[in-house]
């Protein structure tokens, strides 16, 4: 099997790659400051949600732009939010609370905001699972309707993410601001819009070159 | 008023005010040492580590150790500056904390403006090992140097229609770099009980460590108030204002129904984000249970008979 990479999927890995890159790195030079289960914690849950965000504004970028590059790192991106998102669980479940399952229960099952997180978690294995090719064949039309879920778990995200700050609100604020834009512009009258800018396609070829 | 007295023993063991001695004396022989060692090779530092390493760690009461200097300094939330918690160890470098003044006025019959320096020399310092709870549900254990605020209490007098007490940070943007955000009602208050101030355990902390109060730590003067959550314990006080009725802190303005205006540590009312059943104790790996009002249930539990403390967390 050959391997295609083109220029805009090498820069997505990088980027995505880069947030667990400073974490490993700061963590062996012991810079985590001195509660270093927080700072994973609300470092690997604004990437999974920047990222997921990101994932999500690929289709109307495509659409109002014809920025179709960008198509190639939608599922790329996506996986990546749902892999930051895993290692936010772990390290609740595992350096937080050292998988006392019974202590870890009783917290969640009292707290709104953690059965928010923990079902959007939920919510995004099965997308990640069948996010191979096979199992969208497989799956056909309802492949489309499983993948929609994804805005739900958006959406349950920002939410977790607005109980979870300590009263700085402005992260997540954009972040639903950035949600409710990207929703009008799936409204069939917006998705419809087109706008054709040189520099745009120049921008799309550079990034559809293949690598190797 | 009616003050609950605590044992000076609950407050600083006799064994750890001796072992304490102990390490002075060693810190001072380690110094002299150094001196010497100093003008034989020449060196121009001749002062000791800046940091008291405890060789022999105190504890508080309950037996635990104290966090080391450099977590205590290292590690505050302290949102004049910024929203994390290890920039404003640098950027508290310079604030100008001398001299500073604190006004005490408002239901008082002798309001007075005092010079911070006048304060620790009228009233000695007592060292406090307390344990601060973070709302943020981290902890550490902490050597305050300090006086008790009925002290002050004495000296202005609160009259009869005094019933709480305001307390006010310095607003100064061109100091305060996060005083420019305006999602944030500046400056910082909070407030106590009259009761609640009162209370023996309540100190206003002008050092750690023995040493003064690092500007980073609410330096130069402060409330400790241990058995609430730590950002009761407002850093950098300019103004203290007897009031009759309940004023409204910092957070109670942001956010209402996170943050009441008791926030008496309790691991039975949980945040809106998360639990406050356990903790994690800076320096150890594994959660500890929380302890209702921090530890401090025998002395103070007595001020909220009656009071149904899920409503007025």
């Amino acid at each position: 099997m050959k391997i295609h990479l083109t220029r805009i999927q090498l820069l997505c890995h990088f980027l995505c790659l880069l947030p667990l890159f400073f974490l490993i790195y700061e963590a062996i030079l012991n810079q985590l400051t001195v509660n270093p289960v927080r700072e994973i914690a609300i470092r690997t849950g604004r990437t999974a949600i920047t990222i997921l965000l990101f994932s999500l504004l690929c289709t109307p970028l495509n659409n109002l732009l014809g920025l179709n590059s960008i198509l190639l790192i939608r599922r790329t991106s996506g996986l990546y939010a749902a892999f930051y998102a895993l290692l936010h669980f772990v390290n609740f479940i595992g350096f937080d609370y050292s998988f006392a399952w019974s202590e870890i229960w009783g917290v969640i099952r009292h707290q709104p905001s953690l059965i928010i997180g923990l079902t959007a978690f939920i919510l995004l294995i099965p997308l990640a699972v069948t996010s191979v090719q096979i199992f969208q064949k497989w799956l056909n039309k309802w492949w489309k309707r499983l993948n929609r879920l994804i805005y739900i778990i958006m959406l349950l995200e920002i939410l977790h993410f607005f109980l979870a700050v300590r009263a700085d609100l402005l992260l997540p604020k954009i972040y639903l601001f950035l949600y409710f834009l990207l929703m009008v512009l799936r409204i069939p009258y917006f998705s419809r819009w087109k706008f054709n800018f040189p520099r745009i396609t120049e921008i799309n070829n550079f990034f559809n070159k293949m690598l190797f | 008023m009616k003050t609950n007295k605590i044992p000076s023993s609950q407050i600083t063991p006799e064994e750890i005010y001796i072992s304490r001695r102990k390490f002075i004396k060693n810190l001072a022989i380690i110094s002299a040492g150094s001196m010497i060692a100093a003008s034989c090779n020449g060196s121009s530092s001749l002062s000791p580590s800046s940091t008291p390493e405890l060789t022999n760690p105190a504890k508080d009461e309950l037996g635990d150790p104290l966090n080391s200097f450099q977590d205590i300094t290292g590690y505050t939330n302290y949102y004049e500056f910024a929203e994390d918690k290890s920039s404003p160890s640098r950027l508290a470098q310079g604030l100008k904390t001398f001299p500073w003044s604190l006004k005490v006025d408002g239901l008082v019959n002798n309001p007075k403006t005092y010079f911070v320096d006048d304060l620790k020399k009228k009233y000695p310092s007592e060292e406090r090992i307390y344990r601060l709870r973070c709302v943020e549900a981290w902890s550490m254990v902490i050597p305050w140097l300090g006086f008790p605020l009925n002290k002050l209490f004495e000296e202005v007098e609160p009259t009869s229609a005094a019933k709480f007490v305001r307390f006010e940070t310095l607003k100064d943007p061109a100091q305060y770099p996060g005083q420019g955000n305006r999602s944030y009602p500046w400056p910082y208050t909070e407030g106590l009980r009259l009761d609640e101030a009162m209370h023996d355990l309540t100190i206003l902390g002008t050092g750690l460590y023995g040493k003064d109060l690092p500007p980073q730590n609410g330096g130069p003067i402060r409330l400790v108030v241990p058995w609430k959550y730590g950002f009761k314990s407002i850093k950098a006080i300019v103004h203290i204002e007897l009031v009759a009725e309940q004023p409204t802190s910092f957070w109670m303005n942001l956010w209402p129904e996170a943050y009441g205006f008791y926030a008496n540590v309790n691991p039975e009312v949980p945040h809106p984000g998360w639990s406050q059943s356990s903790e994690l104790r800076i320096g150890e790996t594994k959660r500890r249970k929380t302890l209702m009002f921090n530890g401090y249930a025998d002395q103070v539990a007595a001020l909220y008979q009656g009071m149904d403390l899920t409503i007025n967390f």
